[in-house]
């Protein structure tokens, strides 16, 4: 079916420059509200003008309401609209005939049957798609023109030509704000012995509602990729309309939305709280502690609305590398792999600038070369060990609360506050960062000050606390490892273990011939060597996600 | 409704294999240098000298320095070396050490042992690059390692030992220095992909989920949501404290309530 010129009966999509309806034949343009009202019109009794316009958004509609206008726009959606399956991955996609050009956005999946049935629940609102292919594949170029060890396929011009343009459901949760309690402090007073901090209460009276809290309703989507492609621009959004997804595929929503009924009001309270801060700290310098402080929130209503995206899924190792670009905004978020061959090259190259650094300055005693690599150890233990939990994370879908209240709505009635979010590798890195160089600087300083008597002791104490910390690790993952397919991060971690237990052993036998002493830092090295090229894979693995089955997918309405 | 197929051809994937491979050469070249190195020294070099025994207070008999010459020339290959014993006075026994030394090797490294039976004192001498082997602190711990020996009077035994540990200390030098190439070797490769590493995967930092953007107007707080009014009263002061900065000066001062309080201990 798809949509009809009615000049030339040629094919006509949405055409994103002019924001209209366009014929591929004859280039007649048609705005898409007038296309729907003529077409829907022509074989159904339904008034022409059922939506007022973009003007109708700021009054909430709430969920699921039946109205004539809905069932109407749905029926007809469901005239326009084919279903389709992935036949490798399971998912059910909405679209026009004329959107077969494209991939499975949640497998990469090259073939996509059309299946029999009616079309699914379509939103009440949508904004269309502002970034064109051609734009949005110039913005993941320069999103990516800096990155580096980048996969070459990720540069690679007729690959990006397989972005498909998908509209993702979401739900816009309309939150009420009630009292506010809201604490600050103040130093009033400093002198050298002390610091006069006054406690204060701050009265806040909230009026009104904190409107369009989004959350996204598929089920499938990744709700980390859905939170960070956001903002999208409310003003851009529009009265559903079947043609604005001519051309493009939609997804249905089957997330039940009581799930994110919390979640949107701890955002709306969050965020009016760190609005007070700012107001506050500006005319009174008082800093709002923001732990203590809370607005209580309420959800009234939501209501269901579709936001576009250009998906690039590139399948990789049995595994799915996202990219995907904001169909209004042009913000893009992408899984980055990294490239083992490049990223070797690198290395090599780091490797022998080292090398050279330390012939010319360096002689490395058989201490040093120990707490070399015991530190390193440590922060290899570390890596692997975020690493892991967010591959852990990616397999039992642990921070995708859409995923676990599509499949039991009890999770979505009780809808837990938070959403548990753990750091990323990067995060936990810069979090700990100061801790590191903690450790680092107090190294070095023992290393120039510190006589040939207390070096030992540090690297005792070092010794010590890398066991201890592998220990710990090594126990993590092992617990972790019950619920994931990957043996890598094991192989890994234990690697680690074994390298640091030998050189915390030559630390504490200390042997006499220096020889012994050196030729054991030089395994424990090798073993972390290769320790380190394992570890890169498992990096890998944890900024890619498993391939989904969705063949038990289900319908909520 | 039809049940068409639609299949695409996709643009080549890389070959997942390259990269690991190419990590594996690696790793295997880097095992294969450090092999040959380790085994390289083993090709010793043949001994060229003796011992150099002066056993001039006659405090061993021919038997024992015979043993020391056999047991020890081996440190002739790093070095010359010489066990004098004497009972005469000098200018001290560190100074008959370097005497000795200059008289008998010139610029050529040394390792001189002295057995001084008038100034009961133990000595090691050694100069030149022999002093990079055998440190000053090595002298002083090998020394105290070995006095009591000499205090008991059993000489052959304390030479033993202090030769015995001499070679030990030329060996392990030997055998370190190659090693230490190749430690620094392995560091730099270590450190070289930890670098990258760590450079690498701090540079893919993702954006944080967008929250607020406070500084902007408070309609458009939130992202697109948009946000109700915030009108603010004057805060009030629940409670007032002084933290002291010196921990010895005593109790916080201030109170509940009310606008700030004064007060407040004093220090020392
Ligand atoms: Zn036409
Ligand atoms: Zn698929």
């Amino acid at each position: 079916m798809g949509f009809r010129c009615a000049n030339c009966g040629g094919n006509i999509l949405f055409d994103v420059d002019s924001q209209s309806m366009k014929c591929q034949h004859c280039g007649t343009m048609i705005s898409p509200d007038e296309f729907e009202v003529k077409n829907s019109s022509t074989g159904e009794n339904v008034p022409g003008e059922y939506f007022s316009g973009p003007g109708q958004a700021g009054e909430s509609m709430t969920a699921s309401a039946g109205s004539a206008e809905g069932t109407s726009a749905a029926n007809y959606a469901g005239s326009v609209l084919t279903l389709f399956t992935c036949s490798s991955c399971g998912a059910e996609l909405q679209g026009t005939e004329d959107s077969q050009v494209g991939f499975c956005p949640y497998c990469g999946g090259q073939s996509l049957l059309k299946a029999p049935g009616g079309s699914r629940a379509m939103p009440e609102r949508l904004i269309p798609f502002q970034v064109s292919k051609d734009r949005c594949r110039e913005l993941f170029q320069n999103h990516t023109k800096k990155v580096r060890y980048l996969p070459k396929i990720l540069r690679d011009a007729s690959h990006l030509q397989n972005f498909t343009g998908i509209y993702m459901p979401y739900y816009e949760y309309d939150v009420e704000m009630g009292a506010s309690s809201i604490v600050g402090t103040k130093v009033v007073e400093s002198t050298p012995r002390y610091d006069k901090i006054n406690t204060y209460r701050i009265d806040a009276s909230v009026n009104g509602q904190y409107c369009g809290v989004p959350y996204d309703a598929s089920q499938y989507y990744d709700d980390e990729i859905a939170a960070r492609i956001l903002p999208f621009d409310m003003k851009k959004e529009r009265p559903f309309r079947a043609a604005y997804l001519s051309g493009f595929y939609a997804d249905a929503s089957s997330v039940p939305a009581e799930t994110y009924y919390r979640d949107a009001e701890e955002t709306a309270s969050d965020d009016i709280v760190a609005e007070v801060a700012r107001k506050v700290k500006m005319q009174d310098g008082i800093t709002v502690e923001k732990n203590s402080s809370h607005v209580e929130a309420h959800t009234r209503s939501h209501h269901s609305t579709m936001f576009p995206l250009w998906f690039l899924t590139w399948r990789k190792n049995n595994r799915v590398v996202y990219a995907v670009v904001n169909g209004e905004s042009g913000k893009v978020v992408s899984d980055l792999p990294v490239d083992m061959r490049s990223f070797s090259l690198g290395c090599a190259a780091f490797a022998v600038i080292l090398f050279l650094i330390l012939e010319l300055l360096f002689q490395p005693t058989p201490l040093i070369t120990s707490m070399v690599s015991l530190v390193a150890g440590i922060l290899m233990a570390a890596s692997i060990n975020s690493s892991t939990k967010r591959i852990f994370e990616k397999e039992t879908h642990a921070n995708d609360k859409g995923w676990t209240a599509g499949k039991d709505p009890k999770i979505a009635k009780e809808g837990s506050a938070t959403r548990k979010r753990y750091p990323t590798v990067a995060e936990w890195l810069r979090k700990h960062l100061t801790s590191f160089l903690f450790v680092l600087a107090i190294s070095i300083s023992v290393l120039i000050n510190g006589s040939a008597v207390n070096l030992p002791i540090v690297s005792v104490f070092i010794a010590l606390g890398a066991v201890l910390y592998l220990f710990i690790t090594v126990r993590k993952i092992l617990g972790w490892q019950k619920s994931m397919p990957q043996r890598r991060p094991l192989a890994a971690i234990l690697l680690v273990a074994a390298a640091v237990i030998i050189n915390a052993a030559i630390v504490f036998i200390s042997p006499v011939n220096d020889a012994w002493y050196y030729m054991g830092d030089a395994a424990c090295i090798l073993i972390l060597i290769i320790a380190a090229a394992i570890m890169l894979q498992v990096y890998n693995i944890s900024t890619t996600r498993p391939l989904p089955r969705l063949f038990d997918r289900k319908e909520v309405q | 409704m039809s049940n068409r197929m639609y299949t695409l051809t996709r643009p080549n994937m890389i070959n997942r294999r390259t990269g690991t491979d190419l990590l594996k050469k690696s790793l295997l070249l880097v095992l294969g240098v450090l092999i040959i190195c380790t085994f390289l020294p083993a090709v010793s070099v043949l001994a060229a000298n003796q011992l150099v025994v002066e056993d001039d207070a006659d405090i061993l008999t021919p038997d024992e320095e015979a043993r020391l010459i056999r047991d020890y020339s081996a440190i002739t290959e790093y070095m010359g070396a010489a066990f004098v014993t004497t009972d005469v006075a000098s200018a001290g026994t560190s100074a008959f050490a370097e005497d000795y030394a200059i008289s008998h090797y010139g610029n050529s490294p040394a390792v001189i042992f002295v057995i001084d039976m008038y100034d009961r004192e133990l000595y090691i001498y050694s100069n030149g690059t022999a002093l990079k082997t055998i440190t000053r602190a090595d002298a002083r711990a090998i020394t105290d390692n070995v006095y009591k020996s000499a205090s008991r009077g059993d000489y052959y035994e304390c030479a033993d030992r202090t030769f015995s540990q001499i070679l030990g200390k030329c060996r392990g030098e030997r055998l370190a220095r190659p090693v230490k190439h190749i430690t620094n070797a392995l560091i730099a490769v270590l450190c070289g992909i930890l670098l990258n590493y760590y450079l690498t995967v701090y540079s893919r930092i993702p954006d944080p989920e967008p929250r607020t953007k406070g500084e902007v107007n408070v309609s458009v707080t939130r992202q697109m949501a948009s946000m109700p009014g915030i009108s603010l009263a004057l805060p009030i002061v629940l409670s007032s404290v002084k933290h002291y900065k010196n921990r010895s000066s005593g109790g916080s001062g201030g109170g509940g309530g009310g606008h700030s309080g004064g007060g407040g201990g004093h220090g020392f």
